[in-house]
């Protein structure tokens, strides 16, 4: 699939939800070789299920945050080729930023928590 | 008994056959055994006179004294070598039966489809070509992966699992996925109003 030009990335403001932020996280500890679905699911600890991680990643794929693609065929396995997913540049921006958001949140939260 | 003969009392061993003469009561009949066949005279009080007899005759005259009883063969005790025989060559029987049904079950093997194969098939007629490429392919790799995983493991009952569980996840994540572009459809219909 052809993910979004970076100008129409950057006219949106980029959202990133709770399951994708893990997706990303978990990714980001396999950058080069990737990982396929059912990877995600076993490392994730049940926090991924096996009917959602695709279509998240699917997502997350048309909004520009992982690239895809198919593992080459090899004789020794039987099957369809699996599908590997790895994060892209915009998808590190991404998370950096939500987790800089996020961090900036709590603080906030804290010192409002403090003052009151 | 092999030539030989050999008497018996019907009381010890014979009176539940014959139905006559249960232990305690008086034995009315002799009974003889000759090459494990059973030979008997109601005669008791004079057995002894009768065995006399029948050693001295000839043995096509024998059966004149006493009557042989039809279908009262008696197999002769076998000796431990034949007992042992006999037990290794039944087990060995019993292995080949079950080997046999063990292969018969084992030579089912067929050229069959790869698992999802039908799951494919269904949603390639339902689902668009993007559903199939981005959601439908990965979910049947990774479950043929998994199943072949479990094969090569020779655990059969896991594969069976995988598959179930791989169906599961096909439809809960075509459902889910139907649901989803609904939504958004319906998000952006009603954002670009």
């Amino acid at each position: 699939m052809k993910p979004k030009s970076i100008k129409q990335q950057e006219e949106k403001i980029p959202s990133l939800s709770r399951k994708e932020a893990l997706v990303l996280d978990l990714l980001l500890n396999k950058p080069s070789t990737g990982m396929y679905g059912l990877e995600l699911v076993n490392v994730s600890g049940s926090r991924l299920k096996r009917g959602t991680v695709y279509v998240t990643l699917s997502r997350m794929e048309e909004k520009g945050y992982v690239e895809s693609w198919q593992e080459e065929p090899r004789p020794d396995i039987a099957g369809l080729p699996r599908r590997l997913y790895r994060v892209s540049g915009y998808g590190q921006r991404v998370y950096r930023l939500c987790q800089q958001a996020r961090a900036a949140w709590r603080m906030r939260t804290l010192k409002v928590g403090g003052a009151l | 008994m092999k030539g030989g003969f050999k008497t018996k009392k019907r009381s010890e061993e014979w009176s539940s056959i014959s139905g006559r003469g249960a232990k305690g009561t008086p034995l009315t009949e002799f009974r003889l055994y000759r090459n494990d066949t059973m030979w008997t005279v109601e005669d008791t009080a004079n057995r002894n006179r009768h065995l006399k007899l029948w050693k001295g005759r000839e043995p096509h005259q024998q059966s004149a004294d006493f009557i042989k009883l039809a279908g009262t063969i008696r197999e002769r005790q076998r000796s431990v070598f034949e007992r042992v025989r006999g037990t290794v060559i039944r087990f060995l029987l019993a292995v080949m039966l079950v080997d046999l049904i063990r292969t018969m079950y084992q030579n089912k093997d067929r050229i069959s489809r790869p698992p999802g194969s039908t799951l494919f098939a269904i949603a390639d007629f339902f689902c668009s070509k993007k559903t199939v490429g981005e959601v439908v392919t990965p979910l049947i790799a990774d479950m043929q992966f998994e199943y072949n995983e479990a094969l090569a493991g020779r655990r059969k009952h896991k594969a069976k699992w995988i598959r179930v569980r791989g169906c599961w996840s096909f439809f809960k994540a075509l459902g889910m996925h139907s649901i989803l572009k609904t939504f958004v459809e319906m998000w952006r219909k009603i954002s670009s109003v």
